[in-house]
């Protein structure tokens, strides 16, 4: 670091904090901000700030919101009774794009990984339950991704949530083992979620 | 680009770039393996679940500038009933766990591949009662080829014998310390003549067979927790999943 000039080194340790960024990719994106104009430089730090200033977890869900409550929540004709739950506020975008779902989301920030030291009390679980508790819901999908984090988070989920009398599903195993759920198509996983099965 | 085959079982994946994962395998031989399934989180992937945690893979790989990268992989054991159970899953979490953190590249240790196998195979059909069982049979035969072999009957120093019922197990030693030989500042724990027994049952039973000891589950707990301590004493690297067990079997112990 001690080649670079101040504040290029403090850009580039900023920058290997970001996910899949190491330091040549740092750099790339360094020398870019360098050698563009002052604009963009600024266009590119406000957005940062006012993203972090503007967007906040929604307090039911944990989506992203804009206020206490995201879009999806505060939106009259969603069906409050179904509630899909997913892994990470990128899913909701995925479900949405299908347009077969007209409830309302859970985030739970993550998936059980016990291996990275990530258990149900590190996710958004105890809201889950907190929700159902509150709300008059009908049925629980489970949308965790379908690799081996997101099975053992449903079969979590399912444990705590069919005692409490509530349908619990889980979508369709037609989506591909071992993929990301927000790299499905739509057809796909709007298939999936139509034929989502007991669990 | 030089090409090599490989049988090895899947311990962990990580993300890596937008759709790829590095995973990091225990290969037959006992050496650890990291390598890259590209495009395996894409949907459609050529990979599928056959590079996911837990699965025995026959894999050919292309040896890369810095990492080694899957070009194939077919499955040769699935392992998918502990896919499909929360407590089998968390089990097989602290194998996983265990080898990624003692298994080294480059460094052979024939035996271990075996043992994680067999002590898969035996959780892939279990009862929810034999887990505990299977995973401290694993601990123990685990650390002994790590080259901590625990001793339950003889002084860990002069080789006395000790006496039946209760030791005093000391951590560094891995066995019993007899009166003369047990230092002051030495780390130990206290384990039962009841747990005392069901370690040295385990040790020697195979896999397969260690369900039928039924061995309570109080003793088991026990046992488990002098061999967690055993564990953290000895492997430097922190055990995320053997902790999250243990709080699991605290809690189904105090119920
Ligand atoms: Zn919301
Ligand atoms: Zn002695």
């Amino acid at each position: 670091m001690a080649f670079y000039a101040p504040p290029i080194a403090r850009l580039l340790e900023e920058l290997e904090h970001l996910p899949g960024i190491g330091p040549k990719s740092a750099q790339r994106l360094a020398y870019h901000i360098l050698r563009g104009d002052a604009e963009a430089a600024d266009r590119l730090a406000e957005a940062i700030v006012e993203v972090k200033r503007s967007i906040r977890f929604c307090e039911r869900c944990f989506n992203f919101a804009e206020s206490e409550q995201c879009a999806i929540c505060a939106d009259p004709a969603r069906d409050a009774a179904v509630i899909c739950v997913v892994e990470e506020p990128r899913d909701v975008v995925a479900v949405e794009r299908t347009g077969e779902f007209r409830g309302t989301y859970h985030v739970l920030q993550g998936a059980i990984s016990p291996i990275d030291g990530i258990g149900p009390e590190q996710l958004r679980v105890r809201e889950l339950i907190d929700r159902l508790g509150k709300e008059s819901v009908t049925e629980v999908i489970l949308a965790t991704d379908p690799d081996i984090e997101g099975e053992t988070t449903a079969l979590y989920i399912a444990r705590l949530v069919k005692p409490l009398g509530i349908r619990v599903t889980r979508i369709a195993s037609g989506l591909p083992v071992g993929g990301d759920l927000e790299y499905a198509d739509e057809v796909t996983l709007g298939r999936a979620l139509e034929a989502r099965h007991d669990i | 680009m030089p090409s090599h085959r490989v049988r090895a079982l899947s311990l962990k994946k990580t993300k890596l770039g937008e759709t790829d994962l590095i995973v990091t395998f225990l290969a037959e031989d006992g050496c650890q393996i990291r390598a890259v399934a590209k495009g395996a989180r894409k949907p459609g992937s050529r990979f599928g679940g056959r590079v996911e945690p837990f699965t025995v893979v026959d894999m050919l790989l292309h040896t890369g500038r810095t990492l080694e990268t899957i070009s194939d992989a077919e499955i040769v054991t699935s392992h998918a009933a502990i896919r499909e159970d929360y407590d089998r899953a968390q089990a097989a979490s602290v194998v996983a766990d265990f080898l990624d953190k003692v298994s080294v590249e480059c460094q052979t240790e024939d035996r271990l591949f075996a043992l994680a196998c067999a002590t898969l195979d035996a959780m892939d059909g279990a009862e929810d009662d034999a887990l505990l069982a299977l995973v401290v049979a694993f601990l123990l035969k685990g650390m002994a080829m790590h080259g901590y072999r625990p001793q339950f009957d003889a002084c860990a120093v002069c080789g006395s014998r000790a006496g039946a019922g209760e030791i005093r197990f000391a951590l560094e030693l891995g066995g019993p310390a007899c009166e003369a030989c047990s230092g002051a500042g030495d780390e130990a724990v206290w384990l039962s003549g009841d747990a005392r027994a069901a370690c040295k049952a385990l040790m020697s039973a195979k896999m397969a067979e260690v369900a039928e000891l039924g061995v309570p589950h109080g003793v088991l707990a026990e046992a488990f927790g002098v061999m967690r301590a055993f564990v953290v004493y000895h492997v430097p690297a922190k055990l995320k999943a053997l902790g999250m067990y243990s709080a699991e079997v605290l809690r189904a112990t105090r119920e």
